[in-house]
């Protein structure tokens, strides 16, 4: 494992049955988690990104340890420094990591059990791991709403008094009453209005400086990627093409796969829509359960060479100081940024 | 940290800052828990609530029904066979003027030689004075108190329980001369009991399997399922019918009663069991599911806390809708003369009686259990869907 | 502007739901003018009633919703025998089921949805379907209909399309369904589309090829697309025109440099500077949030519905008095109070002369 890492996965694969047929026999697999390596190191913040169906909720789940990977390691450094693989445990064994490793929700809608009030949904981690019971409870609870920026007299209530931004609000203190080391954000602002959404990042910002929190952004929004991680990851059917900061991945991303994401995002500013050349992939993201040979994105990609891309799988390899790209040219080529817009208002 | 936290209490104010415009009423919705707001819903289905209406009195009528019924259930006289109804009158007028003093007029019997039948002729001369409240024929309410109160009642009974000596048929009278009325009651009271307990059974039944299959999923859940699948191929009838020839002939009527009860949630548990199954492979992918996983809830709890409070209302609506199916199962079973048997009184065994042509034709009062029953399972049909329309009321 | 540019003049449209708990006034006076051949986006966030207003202009709300008030003049040229007629017909007096509007349905306003799969039916197949759109409105033969329906589907993109023509909608991808639909909605060749959020439920990659085929059909067939976006990106990618809602109302309106460069009204404003720059890395600066969150349908604020979360609100003004409709500029308005200043006109509606206009 990586010496500056808290987190490393390697070669984690997660791969869903296929039912077909009179007798519902396993026909297939979706190899939904092909093969990912990626680390987090200690209070940053990566961002993992991909188009629907990519994996990235998969890995992050798989991470979290809803889902038992089929293969490979899940290496977590804890406090005080031992290093654990989390892929083998059981459910008894996993419960000390469920408490530094917590997970927030893109639905607040159907993330909080609509049948309890804000004090048990908030409590409820609180409760069952022992930590806090009765009036205890109820302040820490308090202190959990206030410092999220909800009025602590609230917590009677239930979710259904509370708008989207709100419910994710609950949502984030559930997460943080454990006082965890590593949050998993799955799409936390997808589902949220624009003016809604800057609140949640910045209270997401404001929370990761407070407790000194790392997180694992998962989104498919990458402007909003761009503004919070350090870090970003891209995946493509089931696997990682390209991990880089975010100034490189933006300024000069390695990957074809990353480019075209990049220029495919409609930029707040109609005043360069004419000078930026967008580039529109061909066809459409293949079936994870019947990927096409060699590099996965061979067949849309604009520099295949029709020779090694097609037979050959480019492993992710460090090109440039902590820039991994999973492609045979990323030397050769030379691709083009995100085209920055003039300040807006 | 200061500041951010200042700008962090500043973007959240908008929703923080009291709103005065909400009224009282709706700061309660706020806090309403799933129960009262299931209860808000299920307000606004107004068929639900004159269903919920007629069902509350029907097991009041369960509750009370010695009170209730002016005979019991097996008293009988030979002289009023197939005794048509006799009107109730509330006021009498006398010398004084109108008097509140209800009365049912009497009968003139005449044998009719030709049909060689009694023939009955309300007696518009005659009256029977009738008194609400009266002491009559002695019982324990409840089964713990001791009490001889009847609702409504001829002025005088009969020492003997089982004799009806003045005759006040408000609803006509069977071949043996019983009050049908009285009959109803103590019917209702079987009839509902018996739906009530088959349900339970078969709620206990559906619970268990459904939940299992549910739960585990893989070979146990498609076992089960084919089970369910199996049962509900074969024709129910003559199941019923073959099930109910084997209870032995020798037993008590109590035992006949459980054992018909056992037999229709046997084969009625299938339905429940689906649902409970259903609800907890939709509930099984929800995020707060999940949630409370990763919280570190144990399967135990988290199956208690997060997953039984989430179905309980569908579950409720269900039982509520399995009830007339369980009702509806006795009386047929019962009208085939393979279900309850006399002297137990049940709507299925009141129906028998008008199996026949004639009595139907002759006294057509004898249908009236089957009226009973159609109301009461209207009603609970309209209580169950409403309770299902109410059972989620979280909709977005 | 030209009178014979105009396309569609929305005046003062009010569309409300009458629910068991109420009345919810999902737009509460809208006006806005489109322009022949111009992509008009109608942006806003959730609950800003921007597809209310669609879907009133079509007449296709859902229950218990009504246009109770407001005009929605739509001007239709259409060649008869070879000739150019020119009508002004008021929508919002057509029946909702009446032939009149069934006639323009289809035919001169077409629309595609966020989600294909609820426009498309899953029992027939996407060939079939066109067909029935082309042969709804048009006097031609099966075998026209299909070589049609077959050039259609080419058109918008998809592969193969004679092969096409009988797959089931369940068979397509997100990005191919919404391709079929578009060329559903093309069947008549409409002078007018609107497109609710048509690449919400997409992909950024997939986002983009729609959004292209979509600038790509308007120049070729010569319509004017009205599109319904909370993607700020999206509207500067796209729109000539711009309209901001917010809780019903139009906030302002205007070129779409203009409304991005030169935002006027406070809401505009705010909402611009609370998303991401993207390509700007501002690593550490924070966002500029809107306070509060938009209020739900219930309880509407008084006066200008943004005055609670507004910072420039002024008070005992903007809490009080609903802001009129304020011209600040050519094909530029604004509803603030901020800008009712003596001097600036405040727009006022005429409704086209009855002697112009032959109303059906």
């Amino acid at each position: 494992m990586r010496s500056d890492a808290m987190l490393e996965v390697q070669n984690l694969k997660m791969h869903f049955p296929v039912y077909g047929g009179f007798f519902r026999r396993v026909v297939g697999h979706v190899k939904a988690v092909d093969g990912v390596n990626l680390f987090i190191c200690p209070g940053e913040t990566l961002g993992l990104v991909g188009e629907s169906g990519c994996g990235k909720t998969t890995t992050g789940r798989c991470i979290i340890r809803a889902y038992k990977p089929l293969d490979g390691q899940i290496l977590y450094r804890r406090a005080d420094g031992s290093v654990v693989d989390l892929a083998p445990l059981d459910d008894q064994s996993l419960r000390p990591y469920h408490r530094e490793i917590r997970l927030i929700f893109q639905d607040p809608y159907s993330s909080l059990n609509p049948r309890m009030p804000v004090v048990d949904l908030v409590g409820e981690p609180l409760k069952v791991n022992k930590i806090a019971t009765g009036k205890e409870l109820e302040d820490r609870v308090a202190e959990l709403l206030r410092r999220v920026g909800l009025r602590p007299e609230y917590m009677k209530r239930y979710p259904h008094a509370f708008s989207g931004g709100e419910r994710q609000r609950i949502g984030i203190a559930r997460a943080l009453s454990l006082n965890p080391r590593l949050v998993i954000c799955d799409e936390a602002v997808s589902a949220l209005d624009v003016s809604v959404r800057a609140q949640i990042l910045n209270l997401l910002e404001d929370l990761q400086a407070e407790f000194n929190l790392t997180y694992l952004f998962i989104a498919h929004d990458l402007s909003v990627v761009e503004y919070i991680c350090d870090r970003v990851a891209v995946m493509y059917v089931g696997k990682l093409v390209e991990l880089a900061s975010t100034d490189e991945l933006f300024a000069q991303p390695q990957h074809p796969y990353t480019e075209a994401l990049l220029s495919a995002v409609p930029q707040p500013d109609p005043l360069i829509r004419d000078q930026k050349q967008r580039i529109v992939l061909g066809g459409e993201v293949p079936d994870p359960a019947n990927p096409p040979s060699g590099c996965y994105f061979h067949p849309r990609c604009r520099y295949s060479d029709g020779a090694r891309c097609m037979n050959e799988t480019p492993a992710l390899r460090e090109t440039t100081p902590l820039h991994f790209v999973a492609c045979h040219y990323a030397e050769k080529l030379s691709l083009r940024g995100v085209i920055a817009p003039r300040i807006l208002a | 940290m200061l500041n951010d936290r200042k700008q962090v209490e500043r973007e959240a104010g908008g929703p923080a800052v009291p709103n005065n415009s909400r009224s009282t009423e709706e700061a309660r919705v706020l806090v309403a828990s799933q129960w009262l707001l299931m209860w808000r819903k299920f307000r606004k289905h107004r068929l639900a609530m004159v269903g919920g209406t007629i069902t509350i009195v029907v097991y009041l009528v369960v509750l009370f029904a010695e009170f209730l019924a002016p005979f019991p259930s097996n008293a009988f006289s030979s002289q009023h066979t197939y005794a048509p109804p006799q009107p109730l009158h509330l006021f009498d007028r006398t010398a004084e003027g109108l008097r509140f003093s209800p009365y049912v007029n009497g009968y003139s019997i005449t044998i009719n030689q030709a049909a060689l039948k009694r023939e009955f002729v309300v007696d518009k001369a005659s009256k029977v004075p009738v008194r609400l409240f009266v002491h009559g024929t002695p019982y324990k309410l409840l089964g713990l108190f001791d009490a001889d109160l009847h609702l409504i009642g001829p002025s005088v009974y009969d020492e003997d329980p089982t004799r009806i000596i003045i005759p006040m048929y408000l609803l006509g009278a069977d071949r043996l001369g019983r009050d049908v009325l009285s009959r109803t009651i103590y019917g209702t009271r079987i009839s509902m009991t018996l739906g009530l307990v088959g349900v339970a059974l078969s709620f206990v039944i559906g619970l268990t399997l459904g939940g299992v299959s549910g739960f585990y999923g893989g070979w146990v859940d498609n076992t089960i399922q084919r089970v369910i699948e199996l049962l509900r191929s074969i024709p129910t009838i003559p199941l019923w019918m073959g099930l109910a020839a084997a209870l032995p002939s020798d037993w008590t009527p109590l035992q006949v009663f459980l054992g018909i009860t056992i037999l229709l949630s046997l084969i009625g548990w299938t339905g429940l069991a689906r649902v409970v199954r259903g609800r907890f492979l939709a509930l099984r992918t929800e995020d707060f599911i999940l949630s409370a996983r990763l919280d570190g809830n144990s399967t135990a709890r988290t199956i208690r806390v997060h997953m039984i409070p989430a179905f309980a209302s569908h579950i409720i609506a269900s039982l509520t809708l399995a009830i007339p199916s369980m009702i509806l199962s006795e009386t047929a079973l019962s009208f085939l003369g393979l279900g309850l048997r006399p002297p137990i009184v049940s709507w299925g065994v009141l129906l028998k009686e008008a199996q026949n042509i004639r009595a139907v034709a002759t006294a057509p009062w004898l249908l009236l259990p089957g009226i009973a029953v159609i109301i009461t399972v209207l009603a609970l049909n309209f209580l169950g869907d409403g309770l299902r329309d109410a059972a989620d009321p979280y909709g977005r | 502007m030209n009178k014979s540019d105009l396309l569609l003049d929305v005046i003062d449209l009010k569309t409300q739901f009458f629910t068991d708990d109420g009345i919810v006034r999902a737009v509460d006076g809208v006006s806005f003018q489109m322009k022949r051949g111009e992509t008009l986006c109608i942006v806003g966030e959730s609950g800003c009633g921007k597809t209310i207003t669609a879907r009133s202009i079509l007449q296709i709300l859902d229950y218990p919703g009504r246009v109770v008030d407001g005009q929605i003049f739509f001007h239709r040229v259409r060649l008869v025998d070879g000739k150019e007629v020119r009508q002004i017909i008021d929508l919002a007096t057509l029946k909702t089921r009446g032939p009149e509007i069934r006639d323009i349905r289809g035919k001169d306003i077409a629309m595609i949805f966020q989600e294909p799969m609820t426009s498309l039916s899953p029992i027939h197949t996407i060939g079939n379907q066109i067909m029935e759109a082309i042969r709804l409105h048009l006097p031609v033969s099966k075998s026209e209909a299909r070589e049609r329906a077959i050039e259609l589907l080419r058109r918008v993109g998809i592969p193969k399309p004679a092969e096409r023509m009988d797959a089931y909608t369940f068979q397509l991808s997100g990005g191919m369904r919404q391709r079929a639909m578009i060329a559903m909605a093309l069947s008549c060749g409409p002078s007018l589309l609107i497109a609710d959020e048509p690449t919400t439920a997409l992909d950024v990659t997939t986002q983009a090829q729609i959004l292209d085929l979509l600038r790509e059909l308007k120049d070729d067939l010569g319509m004017s697309i009205m599109l319904i976006t909370h993607d700020l990106g999206v509207v500067a990618e796209m729109a000539d025109d711009v309209v901001v809602m917010y809780l019903g109302v139009v906030a302002e309106q205007g070129n779409v440099v203009d409304v991005f460069h030169d935002p006027r009204h406070p809401y505009t404003q705010a909402l611009l500077r609370s998303i991401p720059k993207y390509g700007l890395r501002t690593a550490g600066k924070r966002l500029d949030s809107i306070r509060g969150m938009v209020p739900d349908p219930y309880s509407r604020p008084t006066g200008c519905p943004y005055h609670p979360r507004c910072d420039r609100m002024i008070p005992d003004k903007c809490d009080r008095i609903t802001p009129p409709t304020i011209q600040i500029g050519e094909d530029r308005v604004v509803s603030c109070l901020l800008y009712d200043v003596p001097g600036l006109p405040t727009r006022s509606y005429n409704a086209p002369q009855p002697a112009l206009c032959e109303v059906r």
